[in-house]
């Protein structure tokens, strides 16, 4: 099987099949616009992917080799996320760190699978918190001043139940 | 009709797409002039630049738990996460910071809403209508008069809303007017039950797009206000009339001047004569379905049908002509989804 090599950021070099690293649309698009060959024994350097988080997302798209290709975000359709696979599920049980190390990862190498499971794995992280468990979950600052706080409070809760 | 979408709607148009600074601190290495860095290097452990930029890479992972993560993120993949949370989620994000606020109103994440069943502030109808929704469930909703000051039934400018159930909704006739004035864009309306006057009338007829029209139940709808919404809706397919109390001179103005690209008409229980104004509705000649329940006499419908010998005349007791929801789908509004 053909392989190219993928290098960190950290300069580790991962010999991956062709077929793997090109569930990538950035790596597929570099090898196909600059006709980078099978066989060539070219680097491709990722320099915003450290050799931690290259692993992972390696190892996420091996097991999602087979995948159907991903189509277009289909308005119609209903957004769920409780169809996380037990196996992504398993996958995605670690650190809030590398968490977001690997949409940032998915984002930057364009790998639709991965950037929907990992953002939709945080949104389930948010879902049901009020503002306050939201901040202290993720460690984010409350930056609205009082005057501003009163504001998007009224902007933000206007609906009650019958 | 070619089903409504989001893909026309780009997303972040409201927002700036910059990614935090400190990331770009942390990816693009500073000029070699900056007297700071220049200044800095003297502290790297090897006096090299190479090493000087491994070390802050290694420094920014050592703050893991206690950065906000959200920081490293652009605000397209934040809105990437904001997508899939339920509306209610959504407020509270909105409350978070001042970026989860900007990015939560983003108007591609408020595409359709389902308010039906709610006891809805006036400001709260204002504040939906200004994120851009375009698929908006109203249905049996209260919508709370507003106190008079200086808001009093200010609406946004140009309301986007292009399908729009207010179905036994309760709501005030100065409210309802001063919202249909700033409505433009309408596709599909249902005001099913809700009391009408003239103005509502010819606001609804400044609605061009219009395709179907529920005003079933509807009271307050005279022949002037019935002329102006026959003659100005030209791309009218639907029409439902029916029980609105309509006066000998609303129902002639309405035969008169209905758009010839009529499919569904419903004209039951509108308690006057139409024989005589039989042979109009032959002119309409894409009509396809008509309800005359309670209207004419046995007699004249056997008459009618010989006239009107390609159209099917009372063939549905429930008539659902231009009603939003109809059949097993509770939610849905004329087929489109209300709720994420």
């Amino acid at each position: 099987m053909p392989t190219i090599k993928l290098q960190s950021s950290d300069g580790e070099i991962f010999d991956t099949d062709v077929q793997i690293a090109k569930c990538s649309g950035t790596i597929k698009t570099m090898l196909e616009d600059l006709g980078m060959d099978e066989g060539d024994d070219e680097v491709v350097p990722l320099p915003n992917v450290n050799s931690a988080i290259l692993r992972k997302v390696l190892q996420w798209a091996t097991f999602h080799k087979d995948d159907p290709i991903p189509v277009e975000d289909d308005d119609s359709k209903e957004k769920r996320t409780d169809d996380i696979s037990s196996w992504d599920a398993d996958f995605l049980k670690v650190d809030q760190g590398t968490l977001f190390e690997l949409i940032l990862a998915a984002n930057y190498l364009d790998i639709k699978g991965l950037l929907d499971v990992t953002c939709k794995t945080v949104a389930n992280m948010i879902k049901g918190k009020t503002p306050e468990e939201i901040r202290k979950t993720f460690n984010i600052k409350n930056d609205f001043t009082p005057a501003e706080e009163e504001q998007v409070r009224k902007e933000n809760e206007w609906c009650e139940e019958k | 009709m070619d089903p409504p979408s989001n893909k026309g709607r780009l997303p972040l148009t409201n927002v700036s797409n910059n990614v935090n600074q400190r990331q770009c601190k942390s990816n693009v290495p500073p000029p070699h002039h900056d007297p700071l860095s220049e200044e800095l290097l003297k502290y790297a452990p090897h006096g090299s630049e190479e090493a000087f930029f491994m070390y802050r890479k290694n420094q920014r992972k050592a703050t893991y738990g206690e950065e906000d993560l959200f920081s490293l993120l652009s605000d397209e993949v934040l809105l990437h996460i904001l997508k899939w949370l339920p509306k209610k989620t959504l407020l509270s994000c909105g409350q978070v910071n001042r970026r989860f606020n900007r990015v939560s109103k983003d108007e591609t994440l408020w595409y359709r809403l389902d308010l039906s069943n709610r006891t809805l502030q006036f400001d709260g109808l204002v504040e939906v209508l200004s994120r851009g929704v375009i698929v908006l469930r109203l249905a049996q909703t209260s919508i709370v008069n507003p106190t008079p000051d200086s808001n009093y039934l200010e609406f946004p400018a140009s309301i986007k809303v292009q399908y729009l159930d207010l179905s036994m909704c309760t709501v005030s006739v100065a409210v309802l007017g001063a919202l249909l004035a700033n409505c433009r864009a309408l596709v599909k309306l249902s005001l099913e039950n809700v009391p009408l006057d003239g103005r509502i009338c010819a606001e609804i007829a400044e609605n061009r797009k219009l395709e179907a029209l529920n005003l079933t139940m509807c009271s307050g709808i005279d022949a002037t206000g019935m002329r102006l919404m026959a003659k100005a809706l030209t791309r009218l397919h639907s029409l439902n009339v029916s029980w609105t109390s309509l006066s000998v001179e609303a129902v002639q103005e309405l035969v008169r001047n209905l758009t010839p690209q009529i499919v569904h008409l419903n004209l039951s229980g509108c308690r006057s004569t139409l024989t005589d104004e039989s042979k109009n509705l032959t002119e309409l000649k894409t009509l396809r379905f008509l309800d005359l329940f309670g209207l004419v006499s046995d007699q004249a419908i056997a008459t009618l049908k010989n006239s009107l010998v390609d159209i099917g005349i009372n063939k549905y007791y429930h008539s659902s002509v231009a009603r939003p929801t109809v059949g097993t789908k509770r939610t849905s509004i004329w087929g489109l989804r209300t709720r994420d």
